[in-house]
């Protein structure tokens, strides 16, 4: 048991917990908006987090070559988590689909 | 390794309430969002299972899947948003 060990014992934890929020408010927020506020800042946080963990786990076992590919699937995440959520969030805007009947501001009517 | 056991049942855990939301998610916006966090979520699942069991190769597999899950949302949303996808 030593420091890196807890170091990635915290990425883990952090990364679940993050994880977790996220599922927690796509399964309870009110709305497609909602929704999508939270699933995609948490995943990219939470899936960094425990990407960077594996990551020192394989520098840990001295595996050099597995360690750079997981930084790079964690900034391949990085950029294509939030384009994915920007436009499925345009692309149910511009359907249709309903804002939820608390919302307090639109800003973006008529579009 | 136990770290890694640990954190793979949990992540597989965190599937059950996205697939109750993939069922009964009243828009279509709702099914593609919870299909891209199964996909992301699936990603994590595929690197901690390349490191349990100590084969490298299948963190190519992981880059695949987020790569398609990402295409796929893309695709769908253009298409909800014109029309037609090409």
């Amino acid at each position: 048991m030593t420091v890196l060990d807890l170091v990635i014992g915290v990425l883990y934890l952090a990364g679940a917990f993050f994880n977790l929020s996220a599922v927690v408010g796509i399964l309870r927020l009110p709305d497609l908006y909602c929704r999508l506020h939270s699933s995609s800042k948490n995943t990219t946080l939470g899936s960094l987090l425990i990407l960077f963990g594996l990551a020192l786990r394989e520098m840990q076992l001295g595996e050099g070559a597995a360690a750079v590919k997981l930084v790079a699937i964690a900034v391949l995440l990085l950029i294509v988590n939030p384009i994915g959520s920007h436009a499925l969030a345009r692309a149910s805007y511009k359907y249709g689909v309903p804002l939820w009947q608390g919302s307090v501001v639109d800003q973006m009517p008529g579009a | 390794m136990t770290l890694e056991l640990v954190l793979l049942v949990t992540l597989a855990f965190l599937l059950i309430p996205l697939l109750i939301r993939l069922m009964r998610g009243p828009t279509v916006g709702d099914r593609v969002l919870a299909l891209e966090v199964i996909g992301g979520i699936g990603t994590l699942m595929i690197a901690t299972i390349s490191l349990t069991s100590q084969r490298t190769v299948y963190l190519d597999l992981g880059v695949l899947l987020a790569l398609f899950s990402f295409l796929g949302t893309l695709v769908i949303a253009r298409y909800l948003e014109r029309g037609l996808i090409s």
